[in-house]
C-alpha cells in the first residue's frame, strides 16, 4: 500500500459520522448484557457453573485463571449487570465498559466447558464498546459534561469503529456460512434433522418441520441467510428488508433452539449495518423531537484515535486467522474440534458421546474404571466427551489425584466413543495412548482417531 | 376414554376378582396406613404359604433362601414358613399394543410405572403389618416374617427405581430425575445411596419421629431404615457418644433399645407404605393423573422435554447400578462415592440388582416379561435406527445374563464384580455415546444439557 493510500484509508477511517448509531448500540448492548446477568442468577448459572464444579477445565495459556468464592462470584455476576447498566446509560462510561469487558471475560476464562460462541461474541463486543467513544453522546457522561463544565456533546465518532462493529459481525455471518459449506448439513440436513424432530409439537410450525424434506430445505436456507445476509444489509435499497429477514431468522431460531441471548445480541447488533444516524431517524419518524447533527457537534479526529485504529487493524487481523486456523489441522474440525473455538461454527454440530478413564498402576497393574462423573458435574462432562482437549485435561488430573492417594505411578488411558450429527459412535481417542503423558499444546494431537466417514443417517420424525 | 384404558381397568377388576373377596377388593385401595391392608391380610390369612407360587400377576415366584436366586439372608432364626407374596390387585404386566407414538411410549411407560408401584404398594403394606406384629409380638417368627415382606418389597421396588420421573422423581437438578414435575416421593421411600445409620439411630432412640416425619430426614428413614432395623444385629450406635443421640442410646437397655427398634421400624414401614399411596395416589385418574399429565406433556416445556426426562429414568442403570452398586464394591472406582452398600445389613444385592435390569428392560423395551409391548427401542426403530435398537437389547440380554449368573454379592470375587461392570458398561456405553445426547437421533438431552443456553 502506497503511502498515499495510507493516507486515503487513514483519513476514510478517521472520518467524522454521525455518533448516534454507536449511542444505541451502547444502551441496547448494555440492557442486553444485564439481562443476561439477570439470566446467570436466575438460572442458577453461577452455582452449577462455577460453584459446583470441583474441577476447572482450563483454557491454553490460562491455566493460572482461578475461581473466586461462591459469594464472590454471585457478588462478581451482580456487579457486572450494574455496570451493564452503567454502560447502558453512559454512567463513568469508560472505567464502567473496561470493568465489564475484564469481568465477563473473566467469567468465561474460568472454565472451558461453558464456552459458548454467544458468550465470546458478547465479550469481544464489550472489548469494542469499552474502547470506542460510545458515550460521547445521548449519556450521563455527557450531560455531566454539558451541565456542570459547559462542554456540548460531541456527536460523531470516527467512522473506523463503525466499520469495526461491522465487521465483527459480518465475520460472524460469514464464518457461520463456511462452517456450513459441508455435507452433513448441505446434503444431509444434519444436524438440523435431529433438532427439528424435537420441534414437531409446536403448534402451525410443527407439522411443517416433520414434512420430508423439511431439514434439508431448512438446511440450505439457513446456509444461503448466513451467506448473504451482510451483503443484502449492506446495500440501502435491500436493508430493511433484509432487517425483517434477519428478526424472523432470529426469532425462529429462538423458538426452535436453546441459544439463550444469541438472536437478541445478533438483532441488535446487525443494526450497525444501517446509517450511523438511523437512531435519529428513526426517532424523528416516530415523533420525538432529536436535533440534527450539527456541523459545531462534530469532533476533531484526537491523537490516540489513530493507535486505536492500528489496534483495530490488528483485531481484524486476528479474527480472520483465528476461525481460518483449523486449516492447519487438516480433518474434520467437527470431529477433532481442533480450531473449533473462536470460530463462529453456530449450531452446526450435534455432538454426543461416552468417555470411561481406564487408570492402571504401572507397577502391580491393578486397573480402576472412572466415570467421568467422580469428577465432573453432568454438564461438564457433557461437554467433556466432544472435546478431546478437555478429556486430556481431566486424564492427567486424574493421574494426579490417583498419585495423591497413593495409588501411583498411574497410566490413564480412555475408552472413548463419540456420535457426531446421528451417526452411530466411533471410537474417538486412540484407547492405546496414555493421555497422562501426552503434552496438551497447540499442535495437531495424533491421538485423536479420524472421523467416521459415512454419511449421517436420514432418519425419520416420530410424531 | 381410550379402549385400551378400559380394557386395562377391565383386566385390573378381573385380576383382583381373581385373588380376592369382594370385600378385600374394595377394602384394599381404602384402608388407612398402617392397617396393613385388607388384601395383605388376606394373603396373609390364605395360609402363610406363597399361594400357588406366583402372584396375580403372573410374576416370578417368591425368593426363598437356598434357591437359585438365594442370596444368604442375615439374622438368626426363621419361622419356618414360606414367605408370603403379597396379593394385589395389580393385574398383568400391563403391555401396549398400538403402533409407536411419542404419545404411546409415554403412555406406556406410564401404565407400567403405575403396575410396579401397585405391586410395591401390596408389598408396602404387607410389610407395615408385619412391621406392626413383630413390634407387638418380638419373636424370631415374626421378625422372620417382618425380614421377609421386606426383601419382597425391596425387589418390587428395585424394580420401580427405573420409574424415577413424575411424582417418583427428584427434583433437585443433580439428581437428574425429574426437575419439572418430581415431587420426590422415591427418595422418601427409598433413599440409597443416601443413607446414615446415626440418622436412623437419632430417630430410634430421640423419637422425632413420632410428632411429624416432616423434618425426619431421607437418610433415616424408608426401606433402609427398616433394613437396619430389622436386620442389623448389633446392639451399637453409629453416633458418637457425645451426641444427644449417642447419650440418650447408652441410658438404654438391651430390651429397651430393641423395643424402640421395633417401634422405629414399624412406623417407617407404615410411613413407607403412607408414601407409596401418595405416589399411586399421585398418578391415578382419580387423585392427581399425573398419568395422563405424562401422556399429554403438560407441564413441561415441550413434548421432548417429557420425553427426556422419562428417557433419564435409564440412567439409573450406568451411575446407579454399574457405577455405585457394581463399581465401587469391585474396586473400580478412585473416588468413594457411596458411603455404604447397598443391602448391607440384608446382604440381597444381587437380587435388587436383577430387579433393577428387569425394569431397565421394562422401560426401555416394553413392559412384558421378556420387554413386549412399546419401549424407546420402538422409538428407535420407528426414525429408522434399527441396528441401534438391535445392539442395545443384545447387550442387554447380556448383562441380564451376566446378573442372572451371578453369585450372591458378598461372595463374588473382584474378577467376577468386574466382569458384572464390564457387561453392565456394554448397556451404558451405548446409551450414553448413543442413544443419549445431541449426536443421537432421538435428540435426548442428558440432564445436564437441559437447563443451560447451547449455540
Amino acid at each position: 500500500m502506497t503511502p498515499t493510500e495510507q493516507s486515503s484509508l487513514g483519513a476514510r477511517l478517521l472520518r467524522p459520522v454521525d455518533g448516534a448509531w454507536l449511542a444505541a448500540f451502547r444502551a441496547l448492548f448494555g440492557v442486553t448484557m444485564a439481562i443476561s446477568m439477570w439470566r446467570f442468577i436466575a438460572n442458577d448459572w453461577v452455582n452449577r457453573f462455577f460453584v459446583e464444579p470441583q474441577f476447572f477445565f482450563k483454557y491454553w495459556g490460562f491455566h493460572w485463571v482461578q475461581p473466586l468464592s461462591g459469594p464472590a462470584l454471585y457478588a462478581t455476576v451482580v456487579a457486572l449487570g450494574v455496570l451493564a447498566l452503567a454502560v447502558a446509560a453512559g454512567v463513568a462510561f469508560r472505567a464502567s465498559a473496561l470493568l465489564f469487558a475484564l469481568g465477563l471475560t473473566y467469567i468465561q476464562l474460568i472454565d472451558v466447558s461453558t464456552y459458548l460462541n454467544h458468550y465470546y461474541l458478547a465479550a469481544l463486543l464489550a472489548w469494542l464498546l469499552a474502547l470506542s467513544p460510545a458515550a460521547r453522546l445521548w449519556s450521563v457522561d455527557a450531560w455531566l459534561r454539558q451541565r456542570f463544565r459547559g462542554r456540548p456533546a460531541e456527536a460523531t465518532v470516527p467512522a473506523g469503529f463503525l466499520y469495526l462493529f461491522r465487521f465483527q459481525i459480518a465475520l460472524v455471518y460469514s464464518f457461520a456460512a463456511v462452517a456450513k459449506l459441508q455435507p452433513d448439513w448441505l446434503l444431509h440436513g444434519q444436524p438440523l434433522r435431529i433438532w427439528l424432530g424435537a420441534s414437531v409439537d409446536l403448534p402451525v410450525l410443527g407439522p411443517l418441520l416433520a414434512l420430508p424434506g423439511a431439514a434439508l430445505v431448512l438446511s440450505w436456507c439457513g446456509f444461503l441467510y448466513d451467506a448473504t445476509i451482510v451483503l443484502w444489509l449492506s446495500l440501502p435499497r435491500t436493508r430493511p428488508f433484509a432487517y425483517a429477514v434477519l428478526l424472523v431468522f432470529h426469532t425462529l431460531t429462538r423458538l426452535l433452539f436453546p441459544i439463550g441471548m444469541f438472536p437478541l445480541i445478533m438483532s441488535l447488533a446487525a443494526l450497525v449495518f444501517f446509517e450511523p444516524d438511523w437512531p435519529r431517524r428513526l426517532l424523528a419518524r416516530l415523533g420525538k423531537s432529536v436535533p440534527v447533527l450539527a456541523p459545531s457537534l462534530v469532533a476533531a479526529p484526537r491523537r490516540g484515535t489513530r493507535v486505536l485504529l492500528g489496534v483495530g487493524a490488528a483485531y481484524c487481523a486476528l479474527q480472520l486467522l483465528l476461525p481460518l486456523r483449523f486449516l492447519a489441522y487438516g480433518g474434520d474440525v467437527l470431529w477433532h474440534e481442533q480450531g473449533m473455538r473462536f470460530s463462529w461454527r453456530v449450531m452446526v454440530r450435534a455432538k454426543g458421546g461416552n468417555t470411561t478413564f481406564i487408570v492402571k498402576n504401572a507397577t502391580t497393574g491393578r486397573t480402576w474404571y472412572v466415570s467421568p462423573g467422580e469428577y465432573l458435574t453432568p454438564l461438564q462432562e457433557s461437554e467433556m466427551v466432544t472435546q478431546p482437549d478437555l478429556i486430556l485435561q481431566l486424564a492427567k488430573h486424574i493421574r494426579d489425584d490417583a498419585e495423591r492417594r497413593g495409588l501411583g505411578p498411574v497410566e490413564v488411558r480412555v475408552d472413548a466413543r463419540a456420535s457426531l450429527n446421528g451417526r452411530r459412535s466411533a471410537p474417538f481417542i486412540d484407547p492405546h495412548v496414555d493421555l497422562a503423558s501426552m503434552h496438551d499444546g497447540l499442535r495437531a494431537q495424533p491421538w485423536i482417531l479420524p472421523a467416521p466417514h459415512a454419511a449421517p443417517p436420514h432418519t425419520r420424525v416420530s410424531l | 376414554m381410550k379402549r385400551s384404558t378400559l380394557l386395562a381397568y377391565a383386566a385390573l377388576v378381573i385380576a383382583a376378582c381373581k385373588t380376592a373377596t369382594p370385600d378385600e377388593v374394595f377394602n384394599f385401595g381404602t384402608s388407612e396406613p398402617g392397617s396393613g391392608g385388607a388384601a395383605s391380610q388376606a394373603g396373609r390369612a390364605s395360609g402363610g404359604g406363597p399361594s400357588g407360587g406366583k402372584d396375580a400377576a403372573g410374576g416370578k415366584p417368591p425368593v426363598v433362601e437356598g434357591g437359585s436366586d438365594g442370596e444368604p439372608q442375615a439374622g438368626a432364626g426363621g419361622s419356618g414358613d414360606e414367605p408370603v407374596e403379597p396379593v394385589d390387585e395389580c393385574g398383568e404386566r400391563p403391555v401396549s399394543t398400538g403402533s409407536f407414538t411419542r404419545a404411546a411410549l409415554r403412555e406406556a411407560a406410564g401404565d407400567c410405572a403405575m403396575w410396579h408401584y401397585c405391586r410395591a404398594e401390596a408389598a408396602a403394606a404387607q410389610l407395615s403389618a408385619a412391621a406392626q406384629a413383630y413390634r407387638d409380638e418380638p419373636t424370631d417368627e415374626a421378625l422372620e416374617r417382618a425380614r421377609d415382606d421386606w426383601q419382597e418389597m425391596l425387589l418390587r421396588w428395585s424394580a420401580a427405581e427405573l420409574f424415577q420421573f413424575g411424582p417418583a422423581g427428584s427434583k433437585a437438578e443433580s439428581a437428574g430425575k425429574d426437575p419439572v414435575l418430581g415431587q420426590g416421593l422415591r427418595d422418601l421411600i427409598y433413599s440409597w445411596p443416601v443413607v446414615a445409620r446415626c440418622r436412623v439411630d437419632e430417630q430410634v432412640v430421640l423419637r422425632g419421629y413420632e410428632a411429624s416425619w416432616a423434618p425426619v430426614q431421607i437418610s433415616a428413614r424408608g426401606l433402609f431404615a427398616l433394613e437396619y432395623s430389622l436386620f442389623y444385629p448389633g446392639s451399637d450406635t453409629a453416633c458418637t457418644a457425645t451426641s444427644s443421640a449417642g447419650k440418650a442410646w447408652a441410658m438404654l437397655d438391651e430390651a429397651a433399645l430393641a423395643s424402640a427398634k421395633r417401634d422405629y421400624a414399624a412406623a417407617a414401614a407404615e410411613d413407607v407404605l403412607g408414601r407409596v399411596r401418595e405416589l399411586r395416589e399421585a398418578w391415578s385418574p382419580q387423585e392427581g393423573d399425573f398419568r395422563q399429565t405424562l401422556i399429554d406433556a403438560r407441564g413441561y416445556e415441550s413434548e421432548q422435554q417429557a420425553m427426556n426426562v422419562l428417557a433419564w429414568s435409564l440412567l439409573y442403570l450406568e451411575r446407579e447400578v454399574k457405577d455405585w452398586k457394581v463399581g465401587v464394591p469391585a474396586g473400580l472406582t478412585l473416588t468413594h462415592p457411596v458411603s455404604l452398600a447397598e443391602t448391607s445389613f440384608s446382604g440381597i444385592g444381587t437380587l435388587a440388582l436383577r430387579e433393577n435390569v428387569r425394569g431397565f428392560r421394562s422401560l426401555f423395551q416394553g413392559c412384558g416379561e421378556d420387554g413386549e409391548g412399546i419401549g424407546f427401542d420402538d422409538w428407535l426403530i420407528d426414525i429408522g435406527q434399527e441396528d441401534l435398537a438391535r445392539d442395545m437389547v443384545v447387550a442387554l440380554d447380556g448383562a441380564q445374563a451376566a446378573v442372572d449368573a451371578f453369585p450372591p454379592i458378598r461372595e463374588a470375587s473382584q474378577s467376577e464384580l468386574a466382569d458384572l461392570y464390564q457387561a453392565l458398561r456394554g448397556v451404558t456405553s451405548l446409551l450414553k455415546a448413543d442413544f443419549f445426547g445431541p449426536g443421537s437421533s432421538l435428540n435426548l438431552k442428558l440432564p445436564a444439557g437441559v437447563a443451560s443456553d447451547t449455540d
